[in-house]
Order: C-alpha cells, then sequence, then structure tokens
C-alpha cells in the first residue's frame, strides 16, 4: 500500500502538487505528506517569467526608440502591441500550468481516496482483533 | 486544527492506558513486575556464577576462560531450568506427553547439575582453607639444616628464591585445625545450598498460581493499546473524509488561477500606462500629469512594483 502511494505520489505530484507552506518537493516532503494527506494542494501558480523579463527591459526599449526615432510626435499606443504579446504568452504560460494543476487535482484526490480505504481496512482489522479478544477473554475461565 | 484534535485523542488514549496498566498493577505484588522478576533471577546467577566458580576454579585444570565459560553455563542452567519448569506448570491445558518430557528433561538437567556441584563441593571442603591454614615456610620450619636454606639463616637474611612453599597435612589432633574443619563444613553446606535457594527463588517467581488470571489481564490491556490504535485510525479517517468532503481542489485551483490571470491584466495595464506617460513626458504634453497619477496608483495595485 505505502509503494503505491509513493508511485502515485511521484507520478502525480512531482512535476507540480506541493504541499501547502512546502516550496520544493523533496524527500521529506514526500514522506511527510505519505503520512498526511490532509491539505495537500496543487502548488500557487508561478508568475510568468517573460513578464517580468520585459517589465525590466521595457524602459531600455522606450529610450532606444526614443533616441533613435527623431520626430515630434509620437502615436502614444505604439508600445501597446508589443506589451500585448508578451502578456497574452504569459496568459498562455499559466494556461499550462493550470492543465497540469488538473492533473495533480485528480492525483491528490486518488491519494486521499487510496489512502481513506487504507485506514479504513486497518481500522476493521483492528476492530475484529478487539472482538476476537474480548471473546477470548470472556472464555477464559474466572477462577477464585 | 486536526492536529490539536489529534493530540488531545492521543493524550487522552495514553492517560486511559496508563490508569488501565496502574490498576492491573495495583493488586500485583512488585516481584510480579517482570523487570524486578528478570532482574532477580540474573542477581541469582550471577550469584550461582560467583558460588560455584571457586569450586571449578580448584578442581579444573583448564585455562580460565573455558572455566569461566563453563561456570556461566552451570549457572545459568541451574537457574533456567526452574523457569523453563514453571512456564510448563504455568499452562495448565498442555498436559501432553511432550510437554511431560520436557518438563521431565528440565527437572534432569536440573538435579543432576545440582547434584553433581554438589557432590564437588563437599569433596572439596577440605582444600577450602588450605591457603590459610596448610602453608608453611620451608626455610623456617627447616632452619636446623634443610636443603634449600643455609644452617642457622633466618627469614629475613634468605634469597628471594631460595623461599619455599609447601603444603602440610592438617593433624586432627591439633585443636585450631580441628575448629576450622568445622568451619569448613559449614561453609560447604551453605555454598552448596545456595544454587539450592536461588534456583528455587527463580522457580517461585516464575510459577504461577493462577495463569489465567494473567491471560485476561493481558487481554484486556491489548485490548486497550488496540482500541487506542483504532481510536487515531478513526480520526485519521474523519479528517480525510472532512477534506474529501468540504475541500474542491478544482475551486481553489481556479480561485489561484483567477488571481493569477488577475495579476497579469494588471501589469498590462501598467506597462501600456508607463509607456505611454514616457512618450507623452517626451511629448511635453499636460497628459502626462494625469497618466503619472494613473500609473502610481497600478503600481500600488500590483504590488508597489515600479520600473
Amino acid at each position: 500500500m505505502g509503494e503505491k502511494l509513493n508511485k502515485l505520489f511521484k507520478r502525480t505530484l512531482k512535476p507540480i502538487g506541493l504541499p501547502r507552506d512546502c516550496k520544493e518537493l523533496d524527500c521529506g516532503s514526500m514522506l511527510w505528506h505519505a503520512a498526511s494527506n490532509v491539505g495537500i494542494r496543487p502548488v500557487t501558480y508561478q508568475f510568468p517569467r517573460r513578464i517580468y523579463e520585459f517589465s525590466k527591459s521595457l524602459d531600455e526599449e522606450i529610450d532606444t526608440f526614443l533616441t533613435s526615432v527623431d520626430c515630434d510626435r509620437y502615436n502614444e499606443n505604439y508600445f501597446d502591441p508589443v506589451i500585448n504579446i508578451t502578456c497574452n504568452l504569459g496568459i498562455t504560460d499559466i494556461d499550462r500550468q493550470a492543465q497540469a494543476h488538473k492533473r495533480a487535482c485528480l492525483g491528490i484526490r486518488e491519494i486521499q481516496n487510496v489512502e481513506l480505504g487504507r485506514l479504513r481496512l486497518k481500522k476493521q482489522e483492528l476492530e475484529e482483533q478487539i472482538m476476537k479478544n474480548e471473546q477470548e477473554e470472556a472464555y477464559v475461565p474466572e477462577r477464585t | 486544527m486536526f492536529q490539536n484534535v489529534h493530540n488531545v485523542r492521543k493524550k487522552q488514549n495514553h492517560a486511559m492506558i496508563r490508569a488501565e496498566m496502574e490498576k492491573q498493577h495495583a493488586g500485583q505484588s512488585f516481584l510480579l513486575n517482570p523487570y524486578v522478576k528478570n532482574s532477580i533471577i540474573i542477581i541469582c546467577m550471577i550469584a550461582d556464577m560467583a558460588t560455584l566458580y571457586s569450586i571449578f576454579e580448584l578442581q579444573m585444570t583448564e585455562q580460565q576462560i573455558l572455566t569461566i565459560i563453563i561456570t556461566i553455563v552451570i549457572a545459568g542452567a541451574l537457574n533456567i531450568a526452574p523457569v523453563l519448569l514453571a512456564l510448563c506448570l504455568n499452562d495448565k491445558e498442555d498436559r501432553s506427553g511432550l510437554k511431560k518430557m520436557q518438563m521431565a528433561a528440565f527437572m534432569g538437567v536440573f538435579l543432576i547439575l545440582f547434584v553433581s556441584t554438589a557432590i564437588l563441593r563437599w569433596t572439596s571442603r577440605e582444600e577450602l582453607f588450605a591457603s590459610e591454614a596448610g602453608i608453611v615456610i620451608s626455610g623456617m620450619q627447616n632452619s636446623g639444616g634443610g636443603s634449600s636454606g643455609a644452617p642457622g639463616t633466618g627469614l629475613q637474611d634468605m634469597e628471594p628464591q631460595n623461599i619455599e612453599l609447601s603444603n602440610i597435612n592438617l593433624k586432627p589432633q591439633d585443636s585450631s585445625i580441628r575448629g576450622v574443619t568445622m568451619a569448613q563444613n559449614a561453609c560447604a553446606l551453605i555454598l552448596l545450598l545456595e544454587p539450592l535457594a536461588t534456583s528455587a527463588v527463580c522457580f517461585g517467581l516464575s510459577y504461577e498460581k493462577d495463569p489465567d488470571r494473567k491471560r485476561r489481564q493481558l487481554l484486556r490491556l491489548q485490548n486497550v493499546r488496540l482500541r487506542q490504535q483504532r481510536d487515531e485510525y478513526q480520526v485519521q479517517i474523519a479528517e480525510l473524509e472532512q477534506e474529501l468532503a468540504e475541500c474542491n481542489l478544482e475551486e481553489y485551483d481556479r480561485e489561484q488561477y483567477d488571481t493569477m490571470r488577475q495579476q497579469i491584466e494588471l501589469y498590462r495595464q501598467y506597462f501600456k500606462i508607463h509607456a505611454r506617460r514616457r512618450l507623452a513626458e517626451k511629448d511635453g504634453t499636460a497628459n502626462a500629469a494625469t497618466l503619472l497619477l494613473e500609473e502610481s496608483k497600478l503600481v500600488q495595485a500590483i504590488g508597489g512594483m515600479k520600473l
């Protein structure tokens, strides 16, 4: 059962699924997860790197444009197309992440269901053992 | 919250087990405590080892390590055999031929070893005090003209290599030696009976008048532990069921996605206004001041980042 859980874990959570307050999926967090399957969530979305890079280079591009073009008036929407393209690509990035997150959600549910089944089975075994012990205890003759 | 509930439940279970164990131990002698019982058995074995080693050291000519090993084995057998015999007797349900043979074997081993060591002890009782009563210094005894010492030479004048030790026979007419023999007999008797006493102690500790009572107690204790484990599983199951019922992962993920999407849209607006403002500044139009104000609002909205 434990092995099955680990396999599931690796298959479904390794690429994207991380527990709350967990920065990366190392061995320790995997073990922690295997022990407690409550509160597993997909990781939060990563801010697209291309937008971050663009934000750093935008001023530079504007300066280059202003120095290279010699005219009195500019089209104020001149940079809009490039901004739109960059932001749309960023949205595509998080759409890709969303696809992976959907798989992760299914995986998390599967892990939780498997774990729930395991716990119920264990509980049932223990109840049977308790019952057996009580019967045996009643069978042992009382001597005074 | 779940962790707190879990911890409280765990503490309650531990307290319940402790109370149950205390209740069960309340009516029992402390000698029935397994730690005390095992410690006493080990002490008995050590006492037997010390007693038997003195005989074996006297009688055996093997290496000392072999003597020690033999002593340990025999002392162990003398105390373990009664314990095993008592355990066989405790099992009142099983009285098969095999069980009887086992009991006879334990009894036989004990009797053979005890009788043998008793005989050894009794026959070697004369040498028990030999080191104190039977040693004379030949230089003093033969001071009139012996082969080893020069005539008329005192002990303090002799060379160390010329001093010899020899045993003399104990004479029964000597009253002081007769007293030592009595002591030897008494001492031999005490040391002879010592393994028997320790074996009896071990047997007494292991034999139980009512093994059913112990069995019932064990079953009760085991049940308490099993219930504790079951309750722990129950808590985990409740946590997981609640998680499955209440937590909609898809919805959670959708919220995360929407938040990120909104953030990207805010950046888009911010980038556009920033670019327009820079261009308006270059143009020198009044619109630049309005755009600057709008830009600063967006900077606050996206978390304070500024290009």
